[in-house]
């Protein structure tokens, strides 16, 4: 073999390697686009301009059954596609063609066994050297899981209103029943009573001398529990009130509110006991009657319990609290033990039984502090007096 | 006034009535009281219908004393009957007089706000709220009969 010769064959055996490299090059990159393509979840394919398949991934090759071979050059129609589904592919990759933009869609698809699958898909342009649209391309994922998961949240969501509202109307109901129900107490419970008071008075009028001492005695204890009978059920309405009532917050002179009440309560007149206040009171952030009812009750509270022959002092004043305002309300009373500092509060607790009590006051002042974002509470020791204080917020600046 | 108007009271519970009559007797307001049972009762005395046609038997009242819980039309339904149909049912009685409403006064257990507002939300003049203490009854009925019908 001459040296000339098999120079001329190297050369051309470099450029058929050349070439057989180039190819293998564009073969490995073709396997390579097809394998990544394929081994995606998603369905990934292409059309032609008329919306003939050109291309499937290997899972929607799967899906359909079918080999690359058999689907391309075929339309959707030739593939078995339902009509308006095929139709519609058709006219989407058209569009794509037309307007050279990409195209979102959702479409479920019912399979023989009924089972419905949703799927989502974006058909982009596929665009040439020249910049003219080539083909399109298209990719598909299964939404399915997506969906139920959707759907379930707006089921749960709507079962949860649905008890959000059957709560609400059961609430409705039983604040109606106790409405109904206060209705009735403070018309009906009230009418034996005044009754029984009323009698007893005009027994004691016209037929007293007749009775004796012990039958007036006896008159008299009837008319007494009748009244602290009415009392408690004016206090008890009070309470419900208080408890369920709206109670919308505002600015309130605390200062003018106490004067209005030391003014226009007869038990707090000066005949009775010494009701200093070291003022002005400020302007709180509460409502004007559930403020009232706190303050008389205090104040009813602090002149009530001293010992006999004592006259009530009572003096009332405002410091800073630990949060907003505090109203303080001092007495000389009998005082209490620390260890029913918490009871007092509660709803028919009285350390002392008492005619002109009915130990739901103080529960009232609880209350009524507690809707307006308030609290209340005391200081005291037995024979020391009692300071009861009242923590209000302050009007917002 | 002429003294055959009488005051109208509209009340069920018997005893009641028996305080009430006793209290207005003793307040010293003068002329009689008439009784209803029923809001209706009330209704057909002040339109002047029913068992109540007879004006000579049954005068228009001076003034209506009124319960809230009545049975067959309750207070406020008398109160809105009245709002309505009061100054006509006094036109027809008394047309030769200038029409001034009846006055209704509320008198009841009662002294929950919500009462309250709603009775004067519908015209009544005033709300009074019953007390056993027959001292108190007797005053509260003069002061009306001082205040309603210049006594």
């Amino acid at each position: 073999m001459s040296s000339r010769r098999s120079e001329a064959a190297r050369t051309a055996g470099r450029r058929e390697a050349d070439r057989a490299d180039r190819l293998s090059d564009l073969e490995t990159r073709a396997r390579f686009l097809e394998a990544t393509l394929s081994s995606i979840n998603d369905l990934a394919y292409t059309f032609d301009l008329e919306g003939r398949w050109t291309y499937a991934n290997q899972p929607l090759l799967e899906l359909w059954g079918r080999s690359l071979d058999e689907i391309r050059g075929k339309t959707s129609w030739e593939l078995g596609y339902p009509h308006d589904l095929a139709q519609r592919l058709k006219d989407e990759v058209l569009q794509v063609v037309a307007t050279r933009r990409p195209l979102k869609g959702e479409t479920f698809f019912t399979s023989g066994a009924g089972v419905v699958d949703y799927h989502e898909y974006i058909f982009s342009p596929v665009f040439g050297g020249d910049g003219a649209v080539v083909g399109v391309c298209g990719t598909t994922r299964l939404i399915t899981e997506r969906k139920r998961a959707e759907e379930m949240l707006r089921e749960a969501n709507e079962r949860l209103e649905t008890r959000v509202q059957e709560r609400t109307q059961t609430l409705r109901e039983t604040v109606a029943e106790l409405e109904t129900f206060s209705y009735s107490v403070s018309h009906d419970l009230r009418a034996p009573l005044r009754a029984m008071q009323g009698f007893a008075e005009i027994l004691e009028e016209e037929h007293g001398e007749a009775l004796g001492p012990a039958g007036r005695d006896y008159l008299a204890r009837i008319s007494r529990s009748a009244e602290r009978m009415d009392r408690l059920v004016e206090d008890i309405l009070v309470y419900s009130r208080v408890s369920r009532a709206d109670l919308p917050l505002g600015p309130v002179d605390a200062d003018a509110l106490l004067r209005g009440i030391l003014e226009s309560y007869p038990q707090f007149d000066a005949a009775h006991s010494d009701i200093e206040v070291r003022g002005p009171l400020p302007t709180v952030l509460g409502n004007e009657a559930a403020l009232t009812q706190c303050l008389s009750n205090l104040l009813g509270n602090a002149i009530k319990y001293v010992t006999p022959g004592r006259r009530p002092q009572v003096t009332v004043w405002a410091e800073d609290g630990p949060f907003g305002h505090r109203l303080l309300v001092r007495d000389n009373g009998i005082g209490i033990e620390l260890a029913n500092h918490e009871r007092i509060f509660e709803v028919f607790q009285q350390l002392e039984r008492r005619a002109d009590g009915t130990g739901i006051g103080l529960a009232i002042v609880r209350k009524a502090a507690e809707r307006m974002g308030g609290r209340v509470g005391l200081e005291s020791s037995p024979g020391g007096g009692s300071t009861f204080w009242l923590d209000i917020p302050r009007v917002a600046a | 006034m002429t003294r055959d108007e009488p005051v109208l009271l509209a009340e069920d519970d018997e005893n009641d009535v028996f305080l009430v009559r006793r209290a207005f007797e003793r307040s010293g307001v003068r002329g009689r009281l008439e009784v209803v049972s029923t809001g209706q009762d009330a209704i057909d005395y002040v339109a002047g219908a029913g068992p109540f046609a007879d004006r000579s038997r049954h005068p228009f009242p001076a003034l209506l004393l009124l319960d809230l819980k009545l049975p067959r039309r309750t207070g406020l339904e008398v109160l809105e009957w009245l709002r309505r149909e009061g100054a006509r049912a006094r036109r027809d009685a008394r047309p030769h007089v200038a029409s001034e409403p009846l006055p209704a006064v509320v008198l009841s257990s009662s002294s929950q706000e919500r009462d309250i507002f709603r009775a004067y939300e519908l015209g009544a003049n005033a709300y009074l709220v019953k007390t056993g203490r027959q001292a108190e009854l007797t005053d509260m009925l003069r002061g009306v009969g001082r205040f309603w019908l210049r006594d």
